[in-house]
């Protein structure tokens, strides 16, 4: 009797129902079903149900953004690093919102609000665990699609007609939300108080609930998915760190993303029908507001207590991928994996517990502040374990340095040089000082930012082969991560010097503080590389659509010898993802240079003799 | 082969968390309706918390005794929390009602039962939505208890009220016209070909969600 | 089969009995609410009335959740998966009443 798990039987493409059916018990039923019905053009690329292609437009929408995002970031920082000095340029592009070549006030807030905004939620939540939730779970659970293929869509969906009304709000005439990514009121939420705060945050928070819908559907999808559909043996502790750190940022997100829906929905009615739950005592132009008896605090409250869990929804995904890629590529067992799990799940449960140390200078009741200081600082123990195990696991490892490999070994370098500012930040008495200054901006980039968007690009340069059948270039892979590894560096590590100095973040410009004239030719060099920086990923980009359509074909379906189940998929992975039969798992997913195999596929039943596992 | 079967066995494992089925031995579905309920949850419980946190803030609050004193029909008489029980008993109703059409879809996958009990849940939605309209109008015409001014004390007990209600009964029609629905795909016969009556149990659970987020608004509003 | 009949018998009593219990725990509790408020208030003893309140709408939550929505009869593991979540919001009231306090210390200032 042949084995049909190591070697599938070559069956025509699987063309069954990718609609899970389940019973009331959970029982799955999954019989190949042979009915042709074909994909038209809008079925497969628009419309499409499959997610495998819900990834990809995830994934291209958020490159979209982050190339809007990252250029925001680069015209506010050429008002940063040259302030007074006129670029022409700026006029003829960007007309009133740069007078005389000069970028306006009103524009620069704009600017930076929508940086935020949309990196965070547009480009790492959506673009980071919207891609790689989709490609991975079903794939490395064994799962024809996810749950529901149409919530899925649906998801999507509501992530565009979110990225529509985000984007439309530019156009406005009074240009977009300018008040800050938090969105705070009382200037959020009285419309005079900023250009910004009238249509442009009408927008937003529109664009916002959408957006809370869309990681909703989703969220709700990758948990359903990855309890019920896993195939047969795959059991929890099977999973690679990818699905696990997946799960639990959907979780995560599924807990936190009501409540900011809550408190938008709040914010709209103070801004729409009069109520006044964020104000009191508000004077505009002289004139009391009739609103009274509110606090703008609450807000705050509401918003971090999706804020908090919110950066981890951003970290997490990034935890995942790189465990896997570091595993694979230093040809070594994940060092710690139980280690891994349980530190994912106690970041998660500290996540909803910390959130008020955003705001220690917000007039916050000290002793409530006290009690927030001794639950932020116990994130660095998770935190810590899990540096450890990525350093234990690369630790004498046969390293294959592709660019997936360099950009998780980065990773784990940022995220250590922002992890430790966080211990500073974390305790009220030193946040007095260092609160809104440029320390803060540095810690949340390096550990939150370009964390992972290392994690990302570790994640498409791996997977990439998978998603389109081609490899990506190596050379421009190495150029484009010794940029930004250093760049990013050269960008952030100088802001840490401002921060100590007291250099306050959101400022327009420093013309009235002659202690930080000092500052100007540091602040011109970040300009300088950011530039740099910004131009790097471009290449990536370059890189990313050319080897689509161009790159070297795959001739072998596991081209980085790795263990999980996406890489037993053909090459052209169709619809329902295996042809024939839902493969079975005998072994966790890290079983490399293991009695002298290289790397042991998950479908490999255990020898004679052997144990299983960690 | 069996030397492969058992090797395959004690790979694998009897546990339900395995794989090849759900660990709770639930649909997906019914799965994905609870994580959703618990993440709904949340945002009742956003509201409800700022409710408290604002309540705390004030030196004095209405008393609920004294707001809710009045009955449709009976002007002039002061019968406190008598409107708002009969609105609770309602709901405590039609989610009995919904229980048992769940309880005769899942044993006895009886439609005629079904669709009664299921009517008679529409109809508890649909008094208790005209009772809430009923006691909005009253209140702000009446009484004058606005968005912005509230005769009783602090104006933040209007707004409040106004918006987590609100909500609340944002629930309850949402849930009546999915109950709507379902009851015509179940007077159809549309559940007895697909063999399972789980798309009642699943609305069933919605239904008892908005049930129970009343106990705790009931709580906050006309208790303490 | 008439094992399966009696066990549906047996689930429409427990059905109606939790109705019951939901009916006479909401009457106990207008009851008090009309009738003890000024007592309580006048001897400053509000809180163990409110505790009272507090107490009952949870005993009737657990009643909805464990028998109108099944949860009693579901595997415990999933009742679990959906009960610690809960506990995020109980410290998010207890920091949030913390901090409403607060600011009505601020305010008196």
């Amino acid at each position: 009797m042949s084995d049909p798990v190591i070697n599938p039987p070559l069956n025509p493409v699987y063309t069954g129902d990718t609609t899970h059916r389940q019973d009331s018990t959970g029982e799955i039923h999954d019989h190949g079903h042979h009915e042709h019905h074909k994909d038209n053009f809008i079925t497969k690329y628009i419309f499409s149900q499959d997610h495998k292609m819900i990834a990809k437009q995830f994934l291209i929408t958020g490159m979209f953004w982050a190339l809007v995002g990252g250029m925001l970031s680069v015209i506010f920082r050429v008002q940063l690093g040259f302030p007074n000095q006129a670029f022409p340029i700026l006029e003829t592009i960007f007309g009133k919102w740069a007078p005389g070549g000069i970028i306006s006030p009103d524009f620069y807030y704009m600017l930076i609000t929508m940086h935020g905004t949309i990196l965070v939620f547009f480009v790492l939540t959506a673009g980071l665990s919207g891609t790689f939730a989709n490609l991975l779970i079903p794939l490395q659970i064994g799962a024809r699609d996810m749950a529901s293929p149409f919530l899925n869509m649906l998801s999507y969906w509501f992530f565009f007609m979110a990225s529509v009304v985000m984007l439309a709000s530019f156009f406005l005439p009074q240009g977009a939300s300018d008040v800050g990514w938090t969105a705070y009121p009382p200037l959020s939420a009285v419309h005079e108080a900023s250009p910004g705060s009238g249509a442009g945050m009408d927008f937003w928070l529109i664009g916002m609930a959408l957006f809370i819908f869309s990681s909703l559907l989703g969220g709700l999808n990758y948990i359903t998915t990855v309890l019920n559909l896993r195939t047969k043996g795959m059991s929890m502790s099977k999973m690679p760190l990818t699905i696990w750190a997946l799960l639990i940022t959907a979780v995560l997100g599924l807990l936190s993303f009501p409540v900011l829906l809550g408190a938008a929905i709040l914010l709209i009615f103070d801004r729409t029908i009069g109520t006044s739950f964020y104000l009191d005592n508000i004077f505009i132009n002289g004139h009391a507001l009739p609103n009274d008896g509110g606090n703008a605090i609450l807000y705050q409250h509401l918003f971090w207590f999706l804020g908090h869990p919110e950066v981890y929804i951003v970290i997490l995904p990034a935890f995942g991928l790189v465990s896997e890629v570091l595993a694979t590529n230093a040809r070594k067992p994940i060092f710690g994996y139980r280690a891994m799990i349980l530190s994912l799940l106690a970041i998660a449960i500290i996540a909803f517990v910390v959130w008020a140390h955003h705001m220690f200078v917000t007039g916050l009741n000290p002793f409530v502040a006290s009690v927030f200081v001794f639950l932020t600082l116990l994130v660095a123990v998770p935190s810590a374990i899990k540096v450890f195990n990525w350093i234990a696991t690369v630790w004498q490892g046969n390293i294959k340095f592709a660019p997936a490999m360099l950009f998780a070994i980065g990773f784990v370098s940022m995220f250590i040089s922002g992890g430790l500012t966080g211990i500073f930040l974390g305790n009220s008495a030193l946040d007095i000082e260092l609160h809104d200054t440029y320390f803060v901006v540095a810690h949340f980039h390096i550990v939150m930012g370009i964390s992972a968007f290392f994690g990302m690009f570790a994640g498409v340069y791996h997977w990439f082969p998978k998603m389109y059948g081609r490899l990506m270039n190596n050379t421009l892979g190495y150029i484009h991560f010794w940029v930004t590894m250093v760049g990013a560096y050269m960008i952030f590590w100088p802001m840490h010097y401002m921060g100590l100095a007291g250099v306050p973040r959101r400022y327009y410009s420093f013309d009235a503080f002659q202690s930080f004239n000092m500052f100007g030719g540091l602040n011109e060099f970040i300009t300088m590389a950011a530039m740099l920086v910004f131009f790097a990923q471009l290449l990536f980009l370059i890189n990313f659509f050319y080897s689509i359509f161009y790159g070297r074909k795959l001739t072998n379906e596991n081209p980085w010898q790795s263990n999980t189940l996406e890489w037993t998929t053909p090459i052209k992975t169709g619809h329902g993802n295996w042809p024939g039969d839902l493969p079975t798992v005998y072994r966790w997913p890290y079983d490399y240079s293991k009695n002298g195999d290289e790397y042991i596929p998950q479908t490999t039943p255990l020898r004679e003799g052997e144990t299983g596992g960690h | 082969m069996t030397e492969a079967t058992t090797l395959t066995t004690t790979a694998i494992g009897p546990s339900r968390w395995n794989g090849g089925r759900s660990p709770f031995k639930v649909s997906w579905g019914k799965l994905m309706m609870w994580y959703f309920l618990v993440g709904d949850s949340f945002s009742f419980a956003s509201f409800l918390i700022t409710y408290g946190a604002l309540r705390f803030s004030y030196e004095s609050w209405p008393a609920p005794t004294k707001v809710f004193s009045s009955f449709p029909l009976l002007e002039g008489v002061k019968l406190p929390l008598m409107f708002v029980s009969f609105m609770t008993f309602t709901l405590i109703m039609s989610s009995v009602t919904m229980v048992l059409a769940v309880h005769y879809g899942n044993h006895e996958m009886n439609r005629k039962k079904v669709v009664k009990w299921l009517s008679l849940t529409i109809l508890g939605g649909i008094i208790f939505l005209a009772s809430q309209a009923w006691e909005w109008t009253h209140l702000i015409v009446d009484e004058h208890m606005t968005l912005s001014q509230n005769p009783f004390g602090a104006p933040a007990f209007g707004w409040l009220f106004f918006t987590i209600t609100g909500f609340h009964g944002f629930h309850v029609l949402t849930g009546v016209i999915i109950n709507c629905i379902v009851t015509t795909k179940v007077a159809r016969g549309d559940y007895d070909r697909k063999g399972s009556y789980e798309m009642v149990e699943k609305i069933g659970l919605y239904w008892h969600f908005v049930d129970l987020v009343w106990v705790f608004v009931f709580m906050a509003f006309y208790l303490l | 089969m008439s094992n399966e009949h009696g066990e549906s018998a047996n689930m429409v009593k427990l059905i109606l009995k939790t109705t019951l219990w939901l009916s006479i725990i909401t009457i106990v509790e207008i009851i008090a609410a009309v009738l003890l408020t000024d007592l309580f208030e006048r001897n400053n003893m509000l809180i163990v009335l409110n505790s009272f309140y507090i107490i009952m709408s949870l005993a009737k939550a657990f009643f909805i959740v464990s028998v109108f929505m099944h949860l009693k009869f579901e595997v415990k593991f999933l009742a679990i998966t959906i009960l610690i979540p809960m506990t995020f919001l109980l410290f998010a009231v207890v920091a949030l009443l913390a901090e409403g306090n607060s600011w009505l210390q601020m305010r008196n200032y």
